[in-house]
């Protein structure tokens, strides 16, 4: 019999009249101690199904079907018994172990609460098994880190400090939603290890909520592909990465393995001029002058308050020819945006230099840009809820670079703006819209738009992708693409995600701590690295050996 | 953190000597001649002029300001001078007293009533905040939000005539006397009918402020009641009461302090329209009186204490919400 399984549920928000569904009719089982993966893009219902058979939805969100967990139906157990279950006999690892945790509180006393919430335990006692629970989720010198608060902790710590929570009172079910979603891929695969050899330990049951197929394939028995709030495909793991049935998830797992894999695509007839793809091939781009060059670039903050200061560059050098896209990789912290914002000339380097055609136009010590240079070097952000004005309609947004940096009439930068919107694959129709009102692809359309809306020589791509579901992210890989072959922009593209590094990009430049510890053609890095960084990198991408 | 504490003294210390030359150079503009107020009614203009000259009221404002600071005149034996010690304030033209012992024999009236109302307020508006947050848009939220509406609403001076209408006279005519209507007894002397000659005053200050902070705790718990950790509280089975008072209260409760300190220390300068209503004789009513009697010393000292008492409590504000910050510790 299974341990946990959930029937036609349905879960709706809002109330009289105006409400939304975001879970229409979906069922899954979990045996004991297995692990079944739940997969769909974000508001697809994977989390909030689960959120809601458990009864951690806000109130205003309507739960309807059958959650029986050991037999008993969580959908209507009052508050008490559903919350003597939650924590004793289901834990749970949630996505963003920073906001999952009190900011206030120390991770012992968090832990701590965990049994406490279930058990009376004396002092003495609790002490001793959060201090067992934090060696066993791999934490060093647990005697000195109990009493840290989360700030205090990295990001992958946090989250063994959420598992340790979680498995404290060691439950036959761990509902874990995307808990790797938000960590460096390093720190991922260690995290997957770790949850995998808990459950082994113990014989707990697992659901395992990912938008990711690549990042569930070693871990998954069975598998269970969401879609609009609906169930599309539910299959033994080995099923469906052999045969997937459901056309929807043959695009999932294509656009995993299509960036997993590593293997560059061959660029789409269209996207690429004839002339320029020979040029590329036979390397004459090598010897011609870089249109950008940064130089030995420093970077070092004071803190406020602490007497040494912080160095988040160190000696960083790199070119980016015409037409070229640059991948920049690394982990989080490893100073990929600090460049980025330097190229902008949104910073100024402590030491070093960049250059645009040989001018050098942000060095220690300049003020602002030179006026002339700013159209010729854009940003886009990672976040396109972030960067767009949220009172702003579309056409205010993209008619402001025509606005400060040219005198064209009125009539001149609408037609511009019009031919913006229909360069970036948007419908006119978005003009008068503001920002909340658009998809998180089409936002980022529009930032894009007003990045090259100036034909700059030089875009810096800020994780333009990181936000977006996996389908999104192909198209605007494709755009971007299409972009530096009509417009001839060079891009410096930041990522951690190597796989879409691999696709997109010609040469990449590691990053690690500050430090540029390995650049080069992007098939010669990746194929052959020669740091042991770019290796444990390359390494920890899940999924690589195993289905995909 | 010290060099943080160290900075913010010495901006306070700026912002009271600010306050004080403002003020010092208002009473100068206000009140034209003290010498009158002090002399007896029928003096000629040559006591007047005498006055005038031992006091040094006809130096130059600046030479006056630096007597009020360092080494005034005395009068009548009382020292004057703000960087002596004792410091010493000056003295009162009307009562004929020093003004530093003027302020010291009120301000144990305006500190009972200052604290005694706080406790009162922060309590109740904690509950009524947590218990309108709890369920927000049910009738508990919509009834309390309706009440702190109404005490936010209705004026100082009214919430305190019906309360004494209601719960003095009304009662008294039925023979109950709970509440007196007026006085004040020390809390050395009588703790119990210390309590009982505050009660009305400090529920006359309670109801406005609970109107402000019944608002500010419920939104800020809301705030707090979406995110993610209270989520993974509930996911460990925490019971609803410690999943409000233990975790989310305790996230919230910044905004909550720092308010909770400015309006404290506004009421420690003065409550002047309580005290006025029940017969208080605090800090606000000796303001009061010394601004319209033209009594500018003690005009001048009960200013600086309010300001200084602004300055120490966001003080104190500042550190204790460092204090409960881990990052910032």
């Amino acid at each position: 019999m299974a341990l946990f399984s959930v029937e036609d549920l349905r879960v709706t928000f809002g109330r009289r009249g105006r409400t939304t569904t975001a879970v229409r009719g979906v069922s899954f089982a979990v045996e004991p101690g297995r692990t079944l993966a739940l997969v769909g893009e974000s508001g697809s219902g994977k989390s909030v199904s689960l959120l809601g058979a458990t009864g951690l939805l806000p109130s205003r969100a309507e739960v309807r079907g059958s959650a029986l967990f050991r037999g008993a139906d969580l959908t209507r157990l009052s508050p008490a018994r559903l919350r003597a279950i939650r924590g004793r006999h289901i834990g749970f690892v949630f996505q963003d172990p920073l906001s999952n945790l009190h900011p206030l509180k120390t991770i012992g006393a968090q832990i701590g609460e965990a049994v406490t919430a279930h058990e009376r335990v004396g002092r003495a006692a609790l002490r001793r098994r959060v201090l067992d629970l934090l060696g066993e989720v791999g934490i060093k010198d647990p005697e000195r880190r109990i009493d840290d608060h989360p700030h205090q902790f990295s990001g992958g710590m946090r989250q063994r400090a959420m598992i340790a929570m979680a498995i404290a009172l060691n439950p036959e079910l761990i509902i874990a939603d995307e808990p790797t979603t938000a960590l460096d891929v390093t720190v991922q695969a260690s995290i997957l290890r770790l949850l995998r050899r808990l459950q082994e330990a113990h014989g707990t049951a697992l659901i395992f909520v990912s938008h990711d197929l690549a990042v569930v394939s070693d871990i998954a028995d069975d598998v269970v592909v969401m879609r609009d709030g609906e169930v599309v495909e539910a299959a033994p793991a080995a099923e469906l990465y052999a045969a997937p049935r459901h056309a929807y998830t043959q695009a999932l797992l294509g656009a995993a393995r299509h960036g997993r894999a590593l293997v560059r695509s061959p660029e789409p007839p269209e996207s690429e001029q004839p002339g320029q793809q020979s040029e590329r091939q036979s390397g004459q781009r090598a010897e011609s002058a870089p249109l950008l060059r940064a130089s030995a670039l420093h970077m070092s903050y004071r803190r406020p308050g602490r007497k040494e200061s912080f160095t988040a560059l160190t000696d960083v050098s790199f070119d980016l020819r015409e037409r070229e896209i640059v991948g920049l990789v690394g982990e989080s912290g490893s100073g990929k945006s600090t460049i980025g914002r330097i190229v902008a000339g949104l910073a100024r380097p402590t030491a070093g230099s960049v250059s645009l055609r040989g001018e050098v136009y942000n060095a220690p010590g300049d003020v602002r840009l030179p006026k002339s240079l700013r159209p010729a070097v854009q940003v886009v952000f990672q976040d396109p809820y972030g960067s767009l004005n949220p009172r702003r309609t579309v056409a205010a947004t993209l008619a402001e670079p025509f606005v400060v940096n040219t005198d064209l009439p009125a009539a001149e930068i609408r037609a511009r703006v019009e031919a913006l919107v229909a360069r970036v694959e948007l419908p006119q129709s978005v003009l008068h819209r503001l920002p909340a009102q658009l998809s998180g692809g089409q936002r980022q359309r529009v930032a894009i738009a007003r990045a090259v809306a100036l034909e700059p020589s030089v875009v810096v791509a800020d994780e333009p992708v990181s936000a977006l579901d996996i389908t999104t992210q192909t198209q605007i890989v494709a755009l971007i693409r299409r972009l530096r072959a009509e417009l001839g922009t060079s891009f410096l593209f930041i990522s951690h995600d190597l796989g879409v590094v691999a696709d997109l990009c010609e040469r990449v430049v590691v990053l690690n701590q500050g430090r540029v510890v390995e650049q080069g053609p992007v098939h010669r890095v990746f194929d052959d690295p020669r740091d042991p960084y770019t290796r444990e990198l390359l390494d920890s991408i899940p999924g690589r050996v195993a289905h995909v | 953190m010290r060099r943080h504490i160290a900075g913010h003294a010495a901006r306070a210390l700026a912002t009271l000597l600010a306050v004080l030359v403002i003020t010092f150079a208002m009473t100068r503009v206000a009140y034209r001649n003290p010498a009158a107020v002090l002399a007896p009614r029928n003096a000629t203009q040559e006591t007047l002029d005498g006055i005038t000259r031992a006091l040094r009221l006809d130096e130059p404002w600046y030479l006056q300001l630096w007597h009020y600071l360092y080494r005034g005149p005395d009068i009548q034996g009382a020292p004057m001078g703000l960087f002596n010690w004792p410091p010493a304030l000056g003295y009162s033209f009307r009562q004929q007293r020093p003004v530093t012992e003027l302020i010291l024999s009120k301000i144990p009236v305006t500190l009972s009533l200052a604290l005694g109302a706080l406790v009162i307020w922060m309590t109740l508006s904690i509950l009524f905040g947590v218990a309108a947050a709890r369920r927000p848009d049910s009738w508990v939220d919509r009834i309390l939000s309706a009440l702190s509406y109404a005490g936010l609403s209705v004026p100082t001076f009214l919430t305190g005539i019906l309360l004494s209408y209601f719960l003095y006279f009304t009662l008294s005519t039925y023979g109950i006397r709970w509440f007196p209507s007026s006085g004040y007894v020390g809390i050395t002397e009588n703790p119990f009918e210390w309590a009982r000659h505050l009660a009305l005053p400090w529920l006359t200050i309670a109801v406005a402020e609970i109107g402000i902070f019944q608002r500010v705790v419920r939104a800020n718990m809301l705030d707090v009641l979406g995110s993610d950790y209270i989520r993974t509280a509930r996911a460990k089975g925490v019971t609803e009461r410690r999943v409000h008072f233990g975790h989310a209260l305790s996230a919230a409760l910044n905004p909550i302090i720092t308010l909770g300190g400015l309006e404290l220390a506004a009421l420690m300068g003065g409550a002047i329209v309580t005290e006025q209503i029940f017969g208080l004789d605090g800090v606000g009513r000796l303001a009061v009186e010394a601004a319209v009697g033209g009594d500018f010393p003690v005009v001048i000292g009960t200013t600086i204490l309010a300001a200084a008492i602004f300055v120490v409590s966001t003080f104190a504000v500042d550190v204790v919400t460092r204090l409960r910050d881990p990052a910032a510790r």
